[in-house]
């Protein structure tokens, strides 16, 4: 009997082992990596994080970290291939597929936007005016990426093709944060008259609510008041608003038009981290933020590190004084002018793309320059990724590292010609007269003489060529062609892109029209 | 749980009385083969549980009861025999061997089995089918020799990532490796990355110390690792220690290792006129002399250059100058030895192995000690340790493509008329083009090195509760520890840019488990019970810091502390726990029928709250008919089974918190850190479910000179893991779900026939087959979708691993353009996605491998065939090589360039030289749809080894007792049309160094 005790003694230790160990407990194991949800968006700390996050999306590289720029000259006459890294060669050849894919990014930041302007009434630790600036901030975000995407996937007010205009783009304004409202979501694509009221909704709000452009460093980086308006200048010039346009123009060019470079300092403001006439930014802080050798605006427009001083700057590097040293390489350069664009910019290269170091050496490739001063940032680029080009130097490592660039969303200098070609257009706020005198603005600014007498379509003419050479690789052109409803030249093949061809329109992703089970209706063509 | 362990205990527990005792009988078992004594025979008094096992002299010593009539002796492998009890207290016995054996023992999880009474599918490799290889990993020693059991290198990094799919795949996002134990510890099987090279975390373990691998595949027998075991177990059983006088044993080899192929590509004038046709094609107005001017000023020659200038320009070989002969070697040392109590197996191991790439490289020095001891005749312990350390270094270049520096994937791509090197010895660099880092200088300057530190541990107690009875009480703990540096000197054009960029890593993997587990096992007459109950905890976590600086003050400074700016820094942490309650039973009756059932519930910190639990039964029966009475006059069959098995397992291959509402660093703007949404929460998560019913007959005929087995399956996985795509409209990318359903199904043969066979040291021949054939159907996904949204290859009625893409119809006869046909078989220049359709399977279906042996008295000759047939990939290096002139400084290979367009009429696949690629008016490209694959079908000469052992008798004079010379090769033969450099790469990236072939000469001695 006593192995029978004893047996039962061994077996009950055995089960209080098992049994100790409470199931719940024992099986808890949590992330440090990461924090919970309902945690995270309760301080300003929170909110501050959150804003810097959705900031960041724009960064990428489907948005003005390199796509927003370079599809806007490459789609368009601007742009010619390289083909030094392969990239945008079918871009500037408007093939199918070949175009803006920003959509998801745009899409799951919206969300991100909406979620923190729901999370505000809680933030325990801030002001009802922080709240109140921060609503502004968020509004101003909010309307940008909409605005960036119902401009792309969408055709523009007063500019469609009837027969394959599938509206605007779906409209998201309140927040998604169960995986069950995520699972169902339905958002078909709104009409693009509420997108465009939605967006005005928006910036009719941060206009207000948005802190004031302050003088600090990095100021820029972030949503203000004169953002909005500047944004609002535009948003009202693609949806024909035109006295929305001056209006809003007015406003802004009343507090900011001094910050206007001039040839002084044109070239200057255009070397320095940040550009003098932005209202806003795309900013990059550290090194660790740049894009790299393969993706940054650098080394998508330029094989430089650094502007030559004249005349090497018109020159083909030699052997013996290469542009930079040798054990360095900066970018491919994939995406350079084309010779329309330059003789436009009073640069004559007749050379260009056709210059190597083997044949040409030391060799003046660009033989002149008009007073333009515009066209002191293009300049012969390194013979190190193969034949030479003249190429764009607005984004050079501007920051202080190589590949890093802020970028410049909003310039004065739009806010004066947004305004010239409102003037110009028929209407009860036009006033030719207004309108040649804003387009003057800009030439003078730029080292040109003023311009006389022009009226009409010639008057429409000069303000649309100096949109072109204002804003050359700055992403503006082909939403130039698109808006006005224009066949697109391609200088380089001679050929033409009509504008009611599809591929005017990029596809929304597959993923997305499939999961929506037939509650969003693809663009033509995709 | 608590009901079902006391009901469990009490049905254990019914204790037998004591009785008394008064009689010693003491005695010697024998082989009655060679007479020699037989350790580890059970003596058992017959009709009670009365029992001793005889020492490592076969002697026992039983005291017996009065009442005791006969006692029967028996041991694997030996028929059983029962002997009266008479008057003397002396009892002698010889055991014969069982000639119908299928005795061997297989280790199933938690247990053995003999092979009689498996009931499923377990393949088997015994250590001695793979001994001496030189590999790092043991992995690699299944190819070929399991059924249903596919291994593929990811990678030539010795000691880096192999992939093993255990009956193909059945999950869309869920893990597909199979789970690991070794010696009974689960092995987390992850390959860590260091900064420019992979460690294997299996690779500490040196496959000379594994006595057997077993494969379990089917559901009944993974049902006992619960939600770990869908993929199939691998259980690794090293050698243990034999009693007797200790032996010894040395093992040396040395060898080379080669790349298995080069790519043949243009020379500098084929390059010429390639370019010359692409840049005209692409540029029709312009003239044949600017053409011509363009491409030679391109080349870096004189516009002005004539034809004979042309045939002078020199071609530079960079395949050959990279890829350079490396070596293998290994030295090892090992002793077993011990006595009746104590037994001990100690092993210790030095392989070097170079990659065929510079400074790519693998050092493992090992030891390994496994002791068995025997403290009274009721307890005992038993201990294995191992013990690793690893040093790979690595050039910082990526291991897993998507790198354009990568040695392997530049080499064969470097425009031929480049310069290797400058007239003064100097690298020639930066080069022109793409490709513009010359990888002998990265490979030279810039540095890496991965140290890998291991220990894998478990110590185990036994008692003997009663005879019939034990507890085992086993932990075990798995410590990995990896530190890496790497450094980009700033002489190369990545560190010039950071004016020289250091990194360094750790990454500290702790994983401990226990496992107490009841053990119950008797038998009376022809019935022979066992089972066992127990619960099992584990707890696995790993943690990662890395940082990283810039700015050295010169290539000489290359530790982190000499950087001017830290340039990032990183910590992750992440985890789980399992517990896990399990048991099993087994009941055999004369060896004819048996039946195992087998359950595990477990948990697991993965799964959503609501589903933290799972309940994993599995039942196998194996009935050899051959022990049947109606087959007793069939001498001609010496084994002949049927065997099934019905179980349910799991699937809990995601990340350790998918289940969670989170929130996570997300990018960084103006030098502010940004939190967004990780994840969403899904409380419902759990693992997948995979249901499999497995059928099998084995069988062995006169005398088993031919022996073989074919078994079917068919598995249905529901409840699959998927990051499931959710509308960019609602914020977030996925979502882990458990969605639809895929059914597998499949065939394995396995086939042995000794062609000849002699016992007397004559000539034997023998030959092994295997073969498996696996496939699946989606059956269903969610929502009624036919198709998945992110993924146009997913869709219901389809396997899984089904490429959906468009039809290449060639080049258009007259202009050379790229053509692909629509959804109405029309040819087309532009592709809709509705023109998708199934051109093939991205896994290969068929599987198999060939083994022949043969010897000779001394001599033996051994060579093994694997194969694989039905696999269709896109290889990223292949889509570069078939450019044909599509941008300046890339090479292509010569069959490609020969089968270009060049002339209006000809008929052909490979598209006119085009500079930039696309044509315009369409994007039908040069690698549209199945024009980017190819298929994979290859038979490969695995393995091939010659060896002469020394006769006894000349090695007795030189007190040695055992004496072997070899020569061994792997990877020296492939027949296959795949173009790249290896059909047995899984991925598609770019820039993997490949694997390698390899030469060995070893030496093995015994005293």
């Amino acid at each position: 009997m006593k192995k029978i005790k004893d047996f039962y003694i061994k077996s009950i230790a055995v089960l209080l082992v098992v049994l100790s160990v409470s199931c719940k407990k024992t099986l808890e194991t949590l992330p440090q990596d990461t924090i919970d949800a309902s945690v995270a968006l309760t301080t300003t700390a929170g909110v501050r994080a959150s804003l810097a996050n959705i900031y960041s999306t724009m960064k990428g590289e489907s948005f003005y970290g390199n796509r927003f720029i370079g599809l806007g000259d490459a789609l368009a006459d601007n742009g010619q291939a390289t083909n030094k890294s392969g990239r945008y060669i079918n871009e500037v050849r408007n093939i199918s597929g070949a175009h803006f894919n920003h959509w998801s990014g745009a899409y799951i930041a919206i969300n991100r936007v909406n979620i923190v302007l729901e999370a505000l009434p809680g933030i325990g630790d801030a002001s009802d005016a922080q709240k109140t600036a921060w609503e502004g901030e968020l509004k101003f975000l909010r309307a940008l990426y909409h605005f960036d995407l119902v401009r792309t996937y969408a055709y523009i007010p007063g500019a469609a093709v009837a027969s394959v205009d599938k509206g605007g783009v779906p409209l998201i304004l309140k927040a998604t944060t169960t995986a069950g409202d995520a699972l169902n979501i339905v958002a078909p694509r709104a009409t693009r008259e509420a997108v465009y009221a939605a967006i005005y909704a928006d910036l009719d709000e941060a206009t207000v609510k948005a802190p004031a452009l302050g003088a600090g460093a990095n100021a820029k980086a972030f949503a203000t008041k004169e953002a909005a308006l500047a944004l609002y200048s535009r948003v009202a010039l693609y949806n024909k608003d035109f006295a929305k346009v001056v209006s809003v123009s007015n406003t802004l060019i009343t507090s900011r038009g001094s910050t206007l470079l001039n040839p002084s300092n044109y070239v200057a403001g255009f070397s320095t981290k940040e550009n003098p006439e932005s209202l806003f930014e795309i900013t990059y802080g550290i090194e660790s933020e740049s894009l790299g050798v393969n993706v940054s605006l650098q080394t998508l427009f330029t094989t430089l590190k650094a502007r030559a001083a004249s005349p090497k700057n018109d020159q083909v590097e030699t052997n013996a004084e290469p542009k930079y040293p040798t054990s360095e390489t900066a970018g491919f350069g994939d995406l350079v002018p084309t010779n329309d664009l330059l003789t436009a910019l009073g640069i004559t290269a007749p050379g260009n793309g056709l210059f190597t170091l083997a044949a040409n050496a030391g060799a003046t490739m660009i033989t002149s320059r008009s007073n333009d001063i515009r066209n002191r940032l293009f300049e012969v680029g390194s013979v190190r990724r193969g034949n030479v080009f003249v190429e764009c130097t607005k984004f050079l490592g501007r920051n202080g590292f190589v590949n890093t660039d802020n970028v410049p969303v909003l310039r004065i200098a739009e806010a004066y010609l947004n305004r010239a070609e409102a003037y110009a257009e028929p209407g009860a706020q036009q006033n030719v007269v207004l309108a040649l005198a804003d387009v003057n603005t800009i030439r003078v600014a730029r080292g040109l003489t003023p311009a006389v007498g022009l009226t009409g379509t010639a008057l429409m003419d000069e303000i649309m060529l100096q949109r072109r050479l204002e804003f050359a690789f700055e992403g503006h052109r082909f939403f130039d062609f698109k808006r006005k409803a224009l066949n697109i030249p391609k200088p380089t093949t001679g050929t033409t892109v009509n504008f009611d061809s599809f591929v005017i329109l990029p596809g929304i992703p597959v993923a997305d029209i499939d999961a929506s089970k037939g509650t969003l209706i693809q663009n033509q063509g995709y | 749980m608590k009901k079902l362990l006391r009901s469990l205990f009490v049905l254990m527990f019914i204790a037998s009385s004591a009785l008394a005792q008064n009689r010693t009988i003491t005695g010697t078992v024998t082989s009655s083969e060679d007479g020699l004594p037989l350790p580890g025979v059970s003596v058992k008094v017959r009709g009670a549980n009365i029992g001793a096992s005889t020492g490592v002299n076969g002697k026992y010593t039983l005291a017996v009861p009065t009442s005791a009539t006969a006692l029967e002796f028996s041991s694997l492998g030996f028929i059983t025999r029962t002997i009266n009890i008479g008057t003397s207290s002396t009892i002698d016995v010889a055991l014969t061997g069982d000639p119908k054996s299928l005795t061997e023992v297989v280790v199933t999880g938690y247990g053995v089995q003999t092979k009689r009474e498996v009931g499923g599918a377990i393949a088997k490799v015994t250590g001695d089918q793979f001994e001496n290889q030189p590999m790092a990993s043991f992995e690699k020693a299944l190819q070929g020799r399991a059924a249903g059991v596919q291994v593929t290198a990811s990678n030539g990094i010795p000691g880096g990532a192999i992939n093993i799919q255990v009956r193909g795949v059945g999950s869309f996002t869920g893990g597909s490796q199979p789970l690991y134990v070794v010696d009974g510890v689960q092995m987390s099987a992850v390959t860590l990355g260091g900064l420019g090279t992979q460690t294997n975390s299996l690779a500490g373990i040196n496959s000379n110390d594994i006595a057997s691998i077993e494969v379990l595949k089917d559901a009944a027998s993974t049902s006992i690792y619960g939600a770990q075991g869908a993929n199939g177990v691998v259980l690794i059983t090293t050698k243990k220690g034999k009693a007797g006088i200790t032996k010894f044993g040395a093992n040396f080899y040395t060898g080379f290792v080669e790349q298995m192929r080069d790519y043949n590509v243009l020379n500098s004038q084929e390059y010429y006129q390639m370019r010359n046709e692409a840049v005209q094609n692409a540029n029709p107005r312009f003239v044949p002399t600017r053409v011509r001017q363009a491409v030679l000023t391109e080349m870096g020659q004189p516009a002005a250059a004539t034809d004979a200038d042309i045939a002078a320009i020199p071609t530079y070989d960079w395949q050959d100058e990279i890829f350079k002969t490396g070596r293998v070697n290994n030295y090892e040392l090992n002793a077993t030895g011990g006595n009746e109590k104590t037994q001990f197996y100690a092993s210790g191991g030095y392989q070097t192995s170079d990659a065929t790439i510079s400074k790519v490289d693998f050092r493992r020095a090992n030891f390994r000690i496994n002791v068995d001891h025997k403290a009274t005749e009721k307890l005992s312990f038993n201990t294995n340790i191992n013990l690793t350390n690893i040093r790979q270094n690595a050039v910082p270049l990526g291991t897993d493509g998507s790198s354009l520096g990568n040695a392997a994937f530049a080499a064969p791509l470097y425009a031929p008329y480049l310069r290797i090197y400058n007239a003064d010895g100097s690298y020639n660099a930066p080069l022109q083009g793409i490709l513009n880092q010359n990888v002998l200088q990265v490979a030279d300057y810039n540095s890496g090195l991965a140290k890998t530190n291991q220990l894998v541990g478990s110590v185990s107690a036994t008692y003997k509760i009663l005879p019939t009875l034990s507890f085992k009480s086993f932990a075990s703990a798995e410590y990995t520890n990896i530190m890496g540096d790497n450094y980009r000197d700033p002489r190369t054009p990545d560190g010039a840019t950071f004016n020289g960029l250091g990194q360094v890593f750790t990454n500290a993997r702790t994983a401990v488990q226990t496992t107490q587990t009841l053990n119950y096992g008797t038998t009376f007459g022809k019935h022979k019970i066992d089972g066992f109950a127990g619960f099992e905890y584990r707890v696995e976590q790993a943690d990662q810091t890395s940082a990283s600086g810039t700015g050295y003050p010169s290539f000489l400074f290359r530790n982190l502390s000499a950087a001017a700016t830290p340039f990032g820094v990183g910590e992750t942490y992440t985890g789980y726990r399992m517990l896990s309650y399990l048991g099993g039973a087994q009941y055999n009756y004369d060896d004819k029928y048996i039946v195992k059932v087998n359950f595990r519930y477990t948990g697991s910190s993965r799964f959503g709250a609501n589903n933290k639990f799972g309940a994993f039964p599995g039942v196998t029966f194996a009935w050899n008919i051959d022990r049947e009475d109606f087959m007793k006059d069939a001498t001609w069959l010496s084994a002949l089974k049927f065997r099934a098995g019905y179980g349910v397992t799991g699937n809990d291959g995601i990340g350790n918190f998918q289940a969670l509402s989170l929130y996570g660093r997300n990018g960084v703007y103006n030098g502010l850190t940004g939190i967004a949404p990780a994840n969403l929460a899904n409380p419902d998560l759990r693992w997948e479910k995979s249901t499999g019913l497995d059928l099998g007959i084995e069988y062995g005929l006169f005398g088993n000179r031919f022996t073989g087995s074919v078994g079917v399956y068919s598995v249905d996985n529901s409840d699959l893991l998927l990051d499931q795509t959710l509308s960019s409209l609602s914020g977030f990318g996925s979502i882990t779900t458990n969605i639809g359903a895929v059914t597998k199904r499949g065939v394995e043969v396995e086939l042995t026939s000794n062609n000849f066979r002699s016992s007397t040291g004559g000539f034997n021949w023998s030959t092994s087959f295997v073969f498996a054939y696996a496939t699946n159907e989606i059956k269903s996904l969610y929502d009624g979708l036919q198709q998945l949204p992110a993924d146009v290859n997913v869709r219901v009625g389809s396997p899984l691993g089904s490429i959906f893409t468009f039809q290449y119809a060639g080049v258009n006869p007259a202009t050379g353009r790229p053509m692909t046909y629509d959804a109405n078989n029309n040819l087309s220049y532009n592709t809709l996605p509705a023109d998708r359709r199934f051109v093939g399977l991205n896994f290969a279906p068929y599987t198999g491998g060939l083994n022949n042996s043969f010897s000779y008295k001394g001599i033996d000759f051994e060579f093994l065939l694997q194969y694989q047939y039905g696999q269709l990939v896109s290889d990223g290096q292949e889509v570069f090589m078939r450019e044909v002139g599509t941008r300046a400084a890339f090479n292509t290979y010569r069959e490609v360039y020969e089968r270009r367009w060049t002339t209006p009429g000809q008929i052909t696949d490979i598209p006119r030289p085009f500079n930039g690629g696309l044509e315009s008016g369409g994007n039908v490209g040069r690698f549209q749809g199945t024009a980017g694959f190819q298929p994979t079908d290859y038979i490969r000469l695995r393995t091939v080894q010659l060896g002469y052992t020394f006769p006894k008798s000349l090695l007795n004079k030189a007190r040695l007792s055992n004496l072997r010379v070899y020569a061994q090769g792997t990877n020296l033969l492939t027949w296959t049309n795949f173009d790249g450099y290896d059909p047995e790469f899984t991925g598609t990236a770019t820039g993997i160094i490949p694997q390698n072939k390899n030469i060995t000469f070893g030496l093995q001695v015994g005293f």
